[in-house]
C-alpha cells in the first residue's frame, strides 16, 4: 500500500515539474509566431491546449492569418533581395511561399512546380508579369486567406503551352529581379544556395573540381597572377559556372520590367538554340577565349564529389533549364537542414548550426512531414530551451 | 521636464523588472561571455559546412547555447502588428505612413534584444504615438478602453480614479498580453497612473494625457519583446 502511495506521489510531482506554464507558454509563442499580445480567446485557448500538449497549442496559434503575414512572410521575405532585405515588396516569390506553408503543401514544390500563389481580393490589378501590384496591393490589410494557388504556366504569357518549363521559384517575377537583372546569371546559383542551402558560395570553395566549363568572360590570370585564378576564383566558378548554365535562357528586362524566357520550341536545331542564348552569358568572350562557350541551357553538378558532398547532393548531376536544375535542387538534404534552422530561428531565436543534433532531428521530422513547413514550427516550438518559463 | 524624467523613470522600472525575470531565467549564465559565444558562432558558422563539427563539439554547442538569453525583440512588423492588434484601429492611412516613416528606424529581423538602440526606442515611440492619438481619437474604439465616453474631451485633471486605473490596466492588457509577463503589475499601474498624474498638468484633454501614458506603455519592454 504504502509503495503505490510513494508511486502515485511521484506520477504527481513528476507531472507537476514537466507541466508547462501555460500562462508564460503561450504569452511566449502568441507573441513570437504571430507579433501580437496574447489575449482573447487565443489566448483561452492556447491556455487549455499548452497544458495537456505544448505541441497544440502551437499547432493552435499557426492557425492565425498574423502567423502567415507576418512570420512565415518574413522568413522568406529576404530571399528576394541580394542585399538581405526583409522589407522588399510582397511578391509572387514570396507569396507562393507563404500559400504553400498555409495549405500544408510539399514545400519542395516550390523549387520546380509549375505553381504561383496569387491573391483572389476584389478589385486588385490582375497578376502581371511586368509590374508587382497585385502582390503590394494584396499585401495591404489582412490577406493569407486570399492566397490561392494557380499555374505560372496559365497566368505568364511566356509560358503559354509550356507547362514543362516553369521551375517553381527560379521562374517567378521576384526571384528574376533579385538574381537575372543584369549580371551573368550566377548569382541565382550563388542565392540559390545561399538562401535555400544556408551556405554562401565561397564555402563550396573547391580548386581540384576540373575548370573547363568556367565561361570566357572570367580571367584566367586576374591581376596578371595565374595563381590567383587556380587557388581562389577557380574553386567556385568550377562549379557555380555548370550550375548556370540551367538559367542560361533567362533574363530581366529592365525596360519592360519583366521576366525574359527565351528558349526556343522543343526540336529546334542547335543553331537556334544557341541563337536564343541570353547575351550576359556570351559577355565579354575576349577575356579568356578558351574559356566555355554556352550553346545552350545544361547544367551539370561538378560539387557532388568532394568536401561538398556534405549537402547530400541527389543522384541526378545534369540536366537541361531551370525545371530539372530545380527538381534536383528539392533532393538536396541540406535544403532541409537550411529550412529546419531557419524555422528554427524564428522560433526559437537561436542560430544553431546545420550540422548540429537539434537541427538535424528537426530536418528529419521535416522530412517524415512530407515537407510541411508549419509542421517544422509545430516541432521547433516544441524543441525551444525555457520554452515554458 | 518632470514628466520626462517620469517616462524614463518607469521605463527604467519595466525594464529592470524584466531584466531580473531574463536573469532568473538564465540561472548560470554569470561569468558567461555572450560575446564571446557570438564570436564562436559566427566562426563556427563560417566554417559551417567545409570542415564540420567533431561530434564531441556539437554538444558542447548546444549546451553553450542553452544558456542563452530566450528572449527576444520584436521586429517591425511584429511592433507594427502589436500597436494594430492593441490598439485595435483600422489601418488608415496615416497609421500606414506613420509605419512607413519609421520602418527603417525601428528594429530589424535578427530579434536580437541586444541589439536594442535608442534610435529604435524612439522610433518606436514615433510610431506609438501615432497609433495612441488615432485611438483616442476615435469615438468608437476608445470607449472600449474607458467607459466613459466623458473622460476623453474633459480635462485631462478631471478623470476619476476608477477611471485612471481602469485606463492603465486595459493598456497593460492590450499591450503587454493578458497574462502575467514577470511584472509586478500592480507597482507598473502605479507607476503609470503617477505618469497620467503629471501629464494633467499640461495636457489640455484627458484624450492627450491618455495618449502619452498608451505610448510609454507601448515603447515598454513587455510590449517589445519576444
Amino acid at each position: 500500500m504504502k509503495n503505490i502511495f510513494y508511486i502515485w506521489l511521484t506520477l504527481i510531482l513528476s507531472e507537476q515539474l514537466l507541466a508547462v506554464d501555460a500562462d508564460k507558454f503561450c504569452s511566449r509563442f502568441i507573441a513570437r509566431l504571430i507579433g501580437a499580445p496574447a489575449t482573447g480567446a487565443l489566448l483561452s485557448e492556447c491556455k487549455s491546449l499548452a497544458a495537456k500538449d505544448p505541441a497544440s497549442a502551437i499547432r493552435r496559434i499557426t492557425q492565425e492569418a498574423g502567423f502567415y503575414e507576418d512570420t512565415v512572410r518574413y522568413l522568406f521575405q529576404a530571399d528576394s533581395s541580394k542585399d538581405d532585405i526583409h522589407l522588399t515588396p510582397f511578391n509572387d516569390m514570396t507569396a507562393t511561399s507563404v500559400g504553400l506553408v498555409k495549405n500544408d503543401q510539399d514545400y519542395r514544390r516550390f523549387f520546380f512546380d509549375d505553381v504561383v500563389y496569387t491573391c483572389n481580393k476584389p478589385n486588385l490589378p490582375p497578376y502581371a508579369l511586368n509590374n508587382n501590384d497585385h502582390y503590394t496591393q494584396c499585401a495591404i490589410g489582412p490577406y493569407a486567406d486570399n492566397l490561392v494557388e494557380s499555374r505560372q504556366s496559365e497566368l505568364s504569357p511566356i509560358f503559354a503551352a509550356r507547362p514543362d518549363v516553369p521551375a517553381g521559384v527560379f521562374t517567378t517575377r521576384g526571384f528574376a529581379e533579385a538574381y537575372y537583372f543584369k549580371g551573368t546569371n550566377r548569382a541565382a546559383v550563388r542565392f540559390a544556395l545561399k538562401n535555400f542551402l544556408c551556405e554562401d558560395i565561397d564555402t563550396f570553395h573547391d580548386t581540384k573540381v576540373p575548370d573547363n566549363k568556367v565561361r570566357q568572360d572570367v580571367d584566367r590570370q586576374p591581376g596578371g597572377d595565374p595563381k590567383a585564378w587556380v587557388n581562389e576564383c577557380k574553386g567556385c566558378h568550377a562549379g557555380m559556372d555548370p550550375f548556370a548554365g540551367a538559367f542560361a535562357y533567362l533574363d530581366w528586362d529592365e525596360d519592360a520590367t519583366s521576366l525574359v524566357y527565351n528558349k526556343p520550341p522543343e526540336g529546334s536545331t542547335p543553331d537556334v538554340l544557341r541563337a536564343a542564348i541570353s547575351e550576359k552569358y556570351l559577355r565579354n568572350a575576349s577575356t579568356f577565349p578558351g574559356g566555355f562557350v554556352t550553346v545552350d541551357d545544361f547544367w551539370e553538378n561538378r560539387w557532388n564529389e568532394g568536401g561538398n558532398t556534405r549537402v547530400n547532393w541527389p543522384k541526378n548531376a545534369s540536366g537541361n533549364g531551370p525545371k530539372s536544375f530545380g527538381e534536383m535542387f528539392k533532393d538536396i538534404g541540406q535544403m532541409g537542414r537550411c529550412m529546419a534552422k531557419k524555422v528554427y530561428k524564428r522560433t526559437c531565436l537561436e542560430d544553431l548550426d546545420l550540422a548540429s543534433n537539434k537541427i538535424t532531428d528537426l530536418a528529419k521530422k521535416f522530412e517524415s512531414s512530407g515537407y510541411k513547413v508549419r509542421e517544422l514550427f509545430i516541432e521547433s516550438g516544441a524543441m525551444c530551451p525555457g520554452k515554458d518559463l | 521636464m518632470k514628466i520626462l524624467q517620469h517616462i524614463i523613470l518607469i521605463l527604467s522600472l519595466i525594464t529592470l523588472q524584466a531584466c531580473k525575470k531574463d536573469r532568473k531565467n538564465r540561472k548560470g549564465t554569470r561569468g558567461v561571455n555572450t560575446s564571446a559565444i557570438d564570436s564562436q558562432d559566427k566562426e563556427r558558422s563560417k566554417r559551417n559546412g567545409r570542415d564540420n563539427l567533431p561530434d564531441r563539439d556539437k554538444g558542447k554547442k548546444d549546451s553553450i547555447l542553452l544558456l542563452k538569453a530566450d528572449r527576444g525583440l520584436k521586429n517591425a512588423s511584429q511592433i507594427y502588428r502589436t500597436y494594430l492588434a492593441a490598439t485595435r484601429i483600422p489601418e488608415s492611412p496615416i497609421i500606414q505612413q506613420a509605419y512607413a516613416d519609421n520602418v527603417d528606424s525601428l528594429p530589424n529581423f535578427t530579434n536580437d534584444l541586444r541589439g536594442f538602440s535608442a534610435s529604435q526606442e524612439a522610433a518606436a515611440l514615433k510610431l506609438a504615438t501615432v497609433f495612441c492619438d488615432e485611438l483616442f481619437k476615435n469615438a468608437t474604439e476608445r470607449v472600449t478602453i474607458i467607459s466613459d465616453a466623458a473622460a476623453f474631451d474633459g480635462a485631462a485633471s478631471a478623470i476619476s480614479a476608477a477611471n485612471k486605473k481602469a485606463l492603465v490596466e486595459e493598456l497593460m492588457n492590450r499591450f503587454w498580453g493578458e497574462v502575467s509577463t514577470g511584472l509586478d503589475r500592480g507597482e507598473a499601474a502605479t507607476e503609470l497612473m503617477g505618469l497620467y498624474d503629471d501629464l494633467a498638468t499640461v495636457a489640455a484633454t484627458g484624450s492627450a494625457a491618455m495618449t502619452g501614458v498608451c505610448a510609454t506603455v507601448a515603447i515598454s519592454l513587455p510590449a517589445l519583446s519576444i
